[in-house]
């Protein structure tokens, strides 16, 4: 892996997520990275769906280069969040990493099914949990090219 | 089920009755066993003579007809039915019965407080021999309304069980789900609390964060057995045929190091071809061996594994020269997260012996341990599989449930009918 340079504008990270603990351990990883970021944080699947259209409070708020996405939610759930931004042709491109708790295998399945980009089960021990928010951060920004807009 | 050819017997039985009432019985044997057959609670049995008199009658008439054997005996069977039935049980008996087939019918019954109780009436006759060749039929009477009974209190006895152990399987699974999020903010909290503030902190602090973070392990250990424990049931595949042997040569292989690491030997005898859920064979295997392994003496442990045929069932052994399990203990070791150890001498969440003992049974099978206790003696691991595979009632669904239940109560009753007659 060559060194990564600081990328002069910082990637926009989204983290749909209802348990603030969990949003705070992604922030807390990503706060050593290499790659600048911004962190944003929302509860459920209505505030999600707020941002990603800026509705609301999040009138202002900017495109997330990645979005974390949990299933479980209260309000509306990660799997509804899942479908209708991959439904909608300008969110479609964004990179939607399901991270969840789920063990599932329906899960697994429905969410590639709804075009999920990848589908993470949280490790249970902070070290792993480490190791994969850093593999993630390594294969989206430094790895993979993504779409400018 | 077979009822027909289960009562077939019933005229032989019964003239074996005769036999042992009258005259001394020509074997004492006979005489025993036939009235210990006559006094099953199946239903009523009678014997009758040529005349179609009752000459016996077993306990059972007075529960169904009301009454007493020696009120009946003497009398002519037809008074036990509702006179409109009365020519149609004469013809059934003096037409029909005379050739060495077995007859049936349904009737009416009078019970002697004069009401009729619905029944099935199955006779056969037979000759007698030393009766001076008197042919004797032998008559049976089954209650339809109190075998209804049975059944219907057997189903929802059996759909009750079914119930609460889903919902058992449902919170265990459920409870070992749900309680792995917290576990895991305590967990990587406490990991990043010492990451990240462990060089601010003094010893004692570092000593605390350590025991918080050891703990948080263990419960997810815990955690994580409890939910392979529950998912005996939850995740169970379909029984298969398969060589134990391929299943015990996985378990051996998954095994492998720690066999190496102990330098175990194993003693293997060709194993049966059996009807199992493979995977969770794999497990008792893999556990049973495992704890042979891990409970070894001052020498590198050997182990024997093997199987005879005993009747009906396949025994399995694992036997070890181990440390062994004092008699006192033997029971205990069984139960989830029991152990006889500290985690310092032998680590382990005490859950392999009741995944074991769980598996086993879901199989139809017994599993249990002999143990002397001395250290070196070693333990014996045995446990026991069906060589024929009778179904086993699964847990019904909702609806569904009492109507399966019910068919199952039936051919339950009835395959222990055979057996008994």
């Amino acid at each position: 892996m060559p060194p990564l340079e600081p990328s002069p504008r910082p990637v926009q990270i989204l983290i749909v997520e209802d348990n603030p603990a969990d949003a705070r351990l992604v922030r807390e990883v990503m706060r050593d990275s290499k790659v600048l970021n911004e962190i944003h944080w929302v509860p459920d699947g209505v505030e999600a769906l707020d941002f990603l259209y800026r509705r609301g409070k999040h009138a202002g708020a900017p495109r997330p280069n990645l979005i974390f996405l949990d299933l479980n939610m209260p309000r509306k759930d990660g799997r509804a969040v899942l479908a209708e931004v991959k439904a909608d042709e300008i969110l479609r491109r964004i990179p939607v990493v399901v991270m969840t708790s789920s063990q599932a295998e329906e899960d697994v399945a429905r969410a590639y099914d709804a075009h999920a980009n990848c589908y993470i089960r949280k490790p249970i021990d902070f070290q792993q949990f480490h190791q994969v928010v850093k593999t993630l951060e390594n294969f989206w920004f430094a790895t993979v090219e993504l779409p400018v807009r | 089920m077979n009822v027909r050819a289960t009562l077939r017997s019933v005229g032989v039985i019964a003239a074996a009755g005769l036999l042992f009432r009258r005259s001394p019985p020509p074997e004492e044997g006979v005489g025993e066993t036939a009235r210990m057959l006559l006094d099953l609670p199946v239903g009523v049995l009678m014997l009758l003579d040529e005349d179609q008199r009752i000459q016996y009658a077993n306990a059972r008439i007075e529960r169904f007809l009301g009454y007493a054997p020696a009120e009946v005996e003497g009398r002519e069977l037809v008074e036990l039915f509702e006179p409109g039935d009365r020519s149609r049980i004469m013809t059934l008996l003096q037409e029909h019965l005379p050739g060495d087939k077995t007859v049936s019918g349904e009737f009416r019954g009078r019970r002697k407080d004069g009401t009729m109780v619905p029944m099935q009436v199955v006779a056969q006759s037979a000759v007698v021999s030393g009766m001076r060749g008197s042919k004797v039929s032998g008559v049976y009477l089954r209650d339809f309304a109190e075998r209804e009974r049975l059944v219907e209190a057997l189903a929802s006895r059996a759909a009750q069980l079914a119930r609460s152990n889903r919902e058992l399987e449902q919170f265990s699974y459920i409870a070992s789900h749900d309680l792995q999020e917290p576990l895991r903010m305590v967990g990587s909290y406490t990991q990043l609390l010492e990451q990240r503030y462990g060089p601010q902190l003094d010893d004692d602090a570092r000593e605390f964060l350590r025991y918080a973070r050891e703990g948080a392990t263990r419960m997810r250990e815990l955690i994580d057995a409890l939910l392979s424990y529950s998912r005996i049931d939850t995740r169970a595949e379909p029984f298969q045929r398969v060589a134990a042997d391929d299943v015990l040569n996985v378990a051996v292989s998954n095994l492998r190091g720690a066999l190496v690491q102990s330098g175990a030997v194993l003693h293997r005898t060709p194993l049966p071809i059996v009807e199992v859920d493979r995977i969770q064979l794999g497990q008792v295997f893999q556990n049973l061996i495992g704890n042979a392994v891990k409970f070894h003496g001052p020498k590198p442990p050997q182990i024997w594994i093997g199987a005879e045929r005993r009747g009906a069932e396949w025994l399995f052994t694992v036997r070890d020269d181990g440390i062994g399990i004092p008699p006192e203990y033997q029971e205990r070791i069984f139960i989830i997260f029991q152990r006889l150890h500290t985690r310092e001498e032998y680590p382990g969440t005490g859950i392999g012996l009741a995944v074991c003992k769980k598996v086993v049974e879901r199989h139809g099978g017994k599993l249990w341990v002999e143990s002397s206790g001395v250290p070196g003696e070693g333990t014996t691991f045995l446990f026991t599989l069906p060589v024929e595979r009778i179904p086993v009632p699964v847990a019904p669904p909702e609806e569904a449930g009492v109507k399966q239940s019910k068919v199952e109560a039936m051919s339950l009753i009835e395959e222990r009918l055979k057996q008994l007659v």
